[in-house]
């Protein structure tokens, strides 16, 4: 009996032992692990990168001395020239492509529906500004629009310009002619289809879009 | 079947997703415009009409009235005019007018007066004398038969001549001239103020002949004489403006 209890005391000293040797090492061993993390290294390197995206600005402006195309056009006759003046310039920092123009006519008439007996467009770059009072360019002129029906114009169709860069500053003449014609007007009636006593409003629209994107290294 | 739906919604979306982003430059990149607007002020208009006086502005053919006013004249031969021939001198050629039958001993009863000759003093006649005219012989002219009519332009825009056109059936031999007077004319008498000038002649309708007369924009008009050598023709009138052919060239201007 009494072995019985020395066995037992000895028992619970060491069930005792146990437990004080497992939390030991359980805290000990969280320490360790906390105490590894907070005390790793770490390296950062920056830098500033300043990034600008380029601008695209197209405006079109009636030549000093000129009606460009927002002053109204005298009643125009067979045959009829109509030259304006205007400055296209490329007022953004990017360079352009494909420049275009469109015409819409309102209302609707033989002058902007018929390709042969309607309005005829021709534009004409020149190096240096227009000599207005006679058409003439001293410079290089260059065919920006051969002569081309309103009524083609009526989808966007291309540009011939001497420049494109950005900042280009460019001279243009308008020229808006109504073609000769073979009509008769038999005892005051005027036939189907007349180019005569027409009113069109002509709504212009310069197109450009923006350079090729690029692709650089260095 | 829902769930087929949404499998197929799913699918699209995914297609799209992951479609190829090669769009045109010009739509996937920036572009610029710039608009303006001209208003077209009203193309010209170019008309004129014949009418019975100078005011008249109907747009139709123009049916001349009857020709009931006969003119007829009397002159006498100067010198000899030995058979045949066509022209024959006259101590006076007033009041004659081509398209007169000349009536005289001598001279064919199908001869016209084709020309006048106010400065010799001679008449050509369409058919050769077959008798001698002797000095002082009396020759009228007869079977005329004249009407008046206007050109008038009804528009604002000047013109530089035009067309016009005499519709009537037949009357071969017999002819309708018309003419103009690049004076004034005394109506009563045919008579010109100044030089006549033959616009068109003919046995039946004609085609669109040029009157090369400048109508001013507007208020111009031209008084023309129409004479018959018979009464009792139906005669219309129609004036044609050809744009190809009436009207100013062209212009350039710069503005």
């Amino acid at each position: 009996m009494k072995l019985n209890s020395v066995s037992a005391l000895q028992g619970a000293g060491r069930l005792t032992l146990k437990i004080v040797v497992v939390a030991t090492a359980a805290i000990g061993g969280g320490a360790l692990v906390s105490s590894s993390v907070f005390t790793s290294l770490t390296a950062v390197a920056t830098a500033s990168t300043s990034v600008t995206s380029g601008t695209l600005s197209l405006t079109d402006t009636a030549t000093a001395g000129s009606g460009g195309l927002v002053t109204a056009i005298a009643g125009m006759a067979p045959g009829d020239v109509r030259n304006r003046y205007l400055t296209l310039t490329n007022g953004g920092t990017l360079d352009a492509d494909t420049p275009t123009v469109r015409i819409a006519g309102s209302p609707s008439t033989v002058l902007t529906t018929d390709g042969t007996k309607g309005l005829q467009i021709t534009i004409s770059a020149c190096s240096v500004a227009w000599t207005q009072a006679t058409g003439v360019c001293s410079g290089t002129t260059t065919a920006v629009l051969t002569s081309t029906s309103a009524l083609a114009l009526a989808t966007d169709t291309a540009l011939t310009l001497p420049s494109k860069i950005a900042g280009a500053v460019t001279p243009l003449k308008i020229s808006i002619a109504l073609p000769n014609t073979n009509e008769t007007v038999t005892d005051g009636v005027f036939p189907g289809g007349t180019v005569q006593g027409l009113t069109t409003t002509l709504a212009w629209t310069f197109t450009e879009a923006q350079r090729t994107a690029t692709t650089t290294n260095g | 079947m829902k769930t087929n739906r949404l499998a197929l919604v799913a699918v699209l979306v995914g297609a799209i997703g992951l479609a190829p982003t090669g769009l045109p430059r010009a739509q996937a990149g920036v572009s610029a415009t710039s608009t303006s607007s001209v208003l077209q002020a009203p193309t010209q208009k170019y008309a004129a009409v014949a009418g019975a006086s100078p005011s008249a502005t109907a747009t139709s053919a123009y049916a001349i009235p009857a020709f009931t006013t006969s003119c007829s004249v009397s002159n006498v031969t100067t010198g000899s005019n030995n058979s045949p021939r066509t022209t024959i001198n006259m101590g006076s050629v007033t009041g004659y007018v081509v398209g007169m039958k000349p009536s005289a001993t001598g001279i064919p009863a199908t001869a016209l007066i084709t020309s006048i000759n106010t400065g010799a003093k001679t008449i050509t006649v369409s058919v050769a004398t077959t008798a001698n005219i002797s000095n002082n012989t009396a020759i009228t002219g007869a079977g005329c038969w004249q009407q008046y009519f206007s050109v008038n332009n009804i528009q604002a825009t000047a013109l530089s001549s035009f067309g016009v056109q005499q519709s009537f059936s037949s009357i071969s031999p017999d002819t309708i001239t018309m003419r103009r007077c690049s004076g004034t004319w005394t109506e009563s008498t045919g008579a010109c103020s100044g030089s006549i000038t033959t616009i068109v002649s003919g046995t039946a309708t004609s085609a669109i002949t040029t009157a090369s007369i400048a109508l001013s924009a507007s208020t111009g008009t031209a008084r023309l004489r129409l004479l018959a050598t018979k009464s009792g023709i139906s005669v219309t009138i129609s004036v044609a403006i050809r744009l190809a052919t009436d009207i100013a060239a062209g212009t350039t201007t710069n503005s």
